[in-house]
């Protein structure tokens, strides 16, 4: 444990699932689930990896635990490439990233006891643990804080809760490094998720793992992340530490996504409802907190989305299909800022950024986010005052993919 | 479970180990139903075993002149009284039970294990191998049996196969087995279908199981039910179907006897007076798969932790 360098990286990392079509079943298309990743983990670290359904956030993380295989790029777990390990050297690479389950209700099997089911991981490696395989269940089962005398129960007699430490149990038994979290307290109900987040940086504490945490919910990526990396589209759009990419978004997908977090607080949902014409005069707000945006230049409008109930940036229509995703830019055709910009014609100003609505007909966005891939670079931070956190070291961990990403200026959301 | 006043498992001290099986036999026997079901199979299996037990008289004396006797109740020369060619009804129906027994068990064992094995195959790899298993379950299903059955006897003609316990049934278990195993298929691949992407799979592969352990511990386990109820139905399904095979004379050879021959005779003197020959053997058909159903769904209780609460 005494190695520098990132516990895990990725580089590149593609995945691609054929569509076949017709008698032969040739392959016509692909599905391009997750289309050139790459990320790293430090040790004792957690990256929360956000995006909306259907961005690529779950197959990345069965590549990494081992599920899939890639269709190009590099997993490397401590400085080893994974894919190119033999298959024994693959089983003990294994044993370093494991997985917590979505679904505490379909993740455990409803025919084996808890101690057959956390028991298996040494099973299935052929290890005998110093004590015997009871003594190391029932030290596990303590560590997550279940009671070692329930062994002999079956899943269905615990609670959501209690079966998510069990899952967690399971995945900590090999004493991997790397915990790959898939969405692991979506499914909980919101008491018992602060339970099972506690838990899960109590044993990042002890244990020194290195958490992967997938989720769409990003008041508890903030809680529990230092550093956030946000999906769109099979690709990532934004990473940075938490700080930056909370209160310095530079992204407008990031943007969006953050400010469609609920605010718990009733004054800003009264003030919203009661008066309808808060869309023009939320810069005014003094909380702040709802989505922001912020006018930048004289073509930007006072950050009027669709939704004018909540203030919240609203996308317009589904993701674009992973099948044939939209030239340039992968966002480019839901972007609410890119209508807004020099480029376009100056009428769109004035019913808001997402004129890209079905009446409005053909949406004019700059060229350049038409025809070119935006890479995913550090940009100033613009003077963002949300950050009071951030060094010049973490402004250049900030990265974003988006052309017109210095134009815009921070807004602030709080958890 | 209908028996609300057993103690939950939550109410057993803490500490106790639970096994499975343990838990099934305690399930079992708070059930009268299947204290009944198991008597029923008991004497069966005692019967097939001792048949003497039962009758002094040999299923092969056929005096003509007593043909359907009517039943005499106990005590009196037939009991059950005599079937057509005068032979008596319980001793035959005695005798009967062995190979009836016999071959409906091996039919649907030998029919279980190559249903349960392709169809996991098939549901787990998909693929080529999916292509194959799907495509031979339906070439066999659009076989008319009994034209199978004649090929079969036509490849066995003249071939002696011996008059040993097995050796009787071979014939018609080996056509009831060629073309019986593939509504197992088809229920355990589906069933795979569906189990093998739950999350506790993912799990097990993501912890480095291998296909065989994934197969046999996860998915088998979990896919198996809708299988087992199929189970008592296809016992009397087999021994009615070996009466039409002995029709044809690929059926239990003579001069041992089986419940489906017997039913097969029996049914043509219903309205001719003599139902009784009839009467017996369906009983004891009947008893056999009611008492297979009630053991086969205590069973599928009791071994479902989820069931068992």
């Amino acid at each position: 444990m005494t190695e520098p360098g990132p516990v895990l990286e990725v580089r590149d990392l593609v995945k691609h699932y054929p569509v076949r079509n017709g008698l032969l079943r040739r392959s016509v298309d692909a599905v391009k689930a997750v289309d050139g990743v790459s990320l790293r983990l430090d040790r004792g670290r957690t990256l929360g990896l956000v995006g909306e359904s259907g961005s690529g956030k779950s197959t990345l993380a069965r590549v990494l635990v081992g599920i899939e295989k890639p269709t190009s790029g590099q997993v490397l777990v401590d400085g080893e490439d994974v894919l190119h390990l033999s298959m024994a050297g693959r089983k003990q690479l294994r044993r370093d990233v494991q997985m917590v389950f979505q679904d505490p209700y379909t993740s455990l099997n409803p025919r084996m006891s808890v101690n057959e089911i956390v028991g298996e991981p040494f099973a299935i490696h052929g290890i005998d643990p110093a004590g015997g395989r009871r003594a190391a269940v029932d030290e596990l089962l303590e560590l997550v804080g279940l009671d070692p005398d329930h062994a002999n129960r079956y899943p269905h007699q615990f609670s959501g809760g209690q079966r998510q430490r069990v899952g967690i149990a399971r995945a900590l038994a090999l004493r991997p490094k790397i915990l790959v979290c898939d969405e692991p307290v979506s499914a909980l109900d919101v008491s018992v998720q602060g339970q099972v987040i506690n838990l899960l940086e109590d044993l990042q504490a002890e244990l020194g793992l290195s958490y992967l945490f997938v989720a769409h919910d990003l008041g508890v990526v903030r809680h529990i992340a230092h550093e956030v990396a946000v999906m769109y589209l099979g690709r990532i759009v934004e990473q940075g530490p938490d700080a930056d990419v909370y209160d310095a978004a530079q992204h407008p997908y990031t943007q969006a996504l953050l400010s469609a977090v609920p605010v718990p607080d009733p004054s800003v949902r009264l003030v919203a409802k009661g008066a309808p014409v808060i869309a023009s005069d939320r810069a005014g707000v003094p909380t702040g907190s709802t989505g922001d945006v912020g006018p930048t230049n004289g073509a930007s409008p006072t950050g009027a989305g669709p939704s004018r109930a909540v203030g919240a940036i609203v996308l317009e229509g589904d993701p674009p299909s992973p099948v044939d995703p939209p030239s340039g830019c992968p966002f480019h055709t839901r972007c609410w800022l890119a209508p807004t910009l020099s480029e376009a014609p100056p009428e769109p100003s004035a019913g808001g950024p997402s004129t890209g609505g079905p009446g409005t007909g053909l949406r004019l966005v700059p060229t350049v986010c038409e025809t070119e891939v935006p890479a995913l670079v550090a940009r100033r931070a613009g003077g963002a005052p949300g950050a009071p956190g951030s060094t010049p070291a973490d402004a250049a961990a900030h990265v974003v993919a988006c052309h017109f990403a210095r134009e815009l200026v921070a807004h602030r959301v709080e958890s | 479970m209908n028996d609300a006043a057993t103690p939950t498992p939550t109410g057993r001290p803490a500490g106790t180990p639970s096994h499975p099986l343990g838990d099934a036999w305690r399930t079992l026997r708070r059930r009268p139903d299947t204290i009944i079901a198991t008597v029923v199979l008991l004497v069966f299996a005692v019967m097939a075993a001792f048949p003497r037990l039962f009758t002094t008289t040999s299923p092969r004396t056929c005096p003509i002149r007593e043909a359907r006797t009517d039943p005499q109740g106990w005590g009196g020369e037939h009991p059950l009284g005599t079937d057509s060619l005068g032979c008596d009804v319980l001793a035959t129906m005695v005798h009967g039970v062995r190979p009836s027994l016999l071959l409906a068990l091996v039919v649907v064992g030998v029919s279980l294990a190559i249903g349960v094995t392709l169809g996991l195959l098939a549901g787990y790899y998909l693929g080529w191998v999916d292509y194959l298993v799907s495509r031979t379950v339906e070439v066999f299903l659009v076989i008319p049996l009994l034209l199978a059955a004649l090929l079969v006897l036509s490849l066995f003609k003249g071939i002696d196969l011996g008059a040993g316990t097995f050796d009787v049934i071979l014939l018609p278990a080996v056509v009831l087995i060629l073309f019986g195993w593939m509504p197992y298929a088809r229920y355990v691949r589906a069933s795979t279908l569906e189990a093998k992407n739950l999350d506790y799979v993912t799990a097990a592969r993501s912890l480095g199981a291998s296909d065989l352990r994934i197969m046999v511990r996860h998915v088998l386990p979990n896919a198996i039910g809708t299988v087992t109820a199929l189970l008592p139905t296809s016992v009397a399904g087999v021994i009615s179907a070996e009466a039409v095979l002995s029709f044809l004379g690929i059926g239990v050879r003579p001069p041992a006897t089986s419940w489906g021959i017997q039913i097969e005779q029996g049914s043509q003197w219903v309205l001719g007076g003599a139902p009784h020959i009839l009467l017996a053997p369906l009983i004891c058909l009947v008893a056999t798969v009611l008492a297979l159903v009630v053991l086969g769904d205590a069973l599928r209780d009791a071994l479902d932790p989820r069931l068992t609460a």
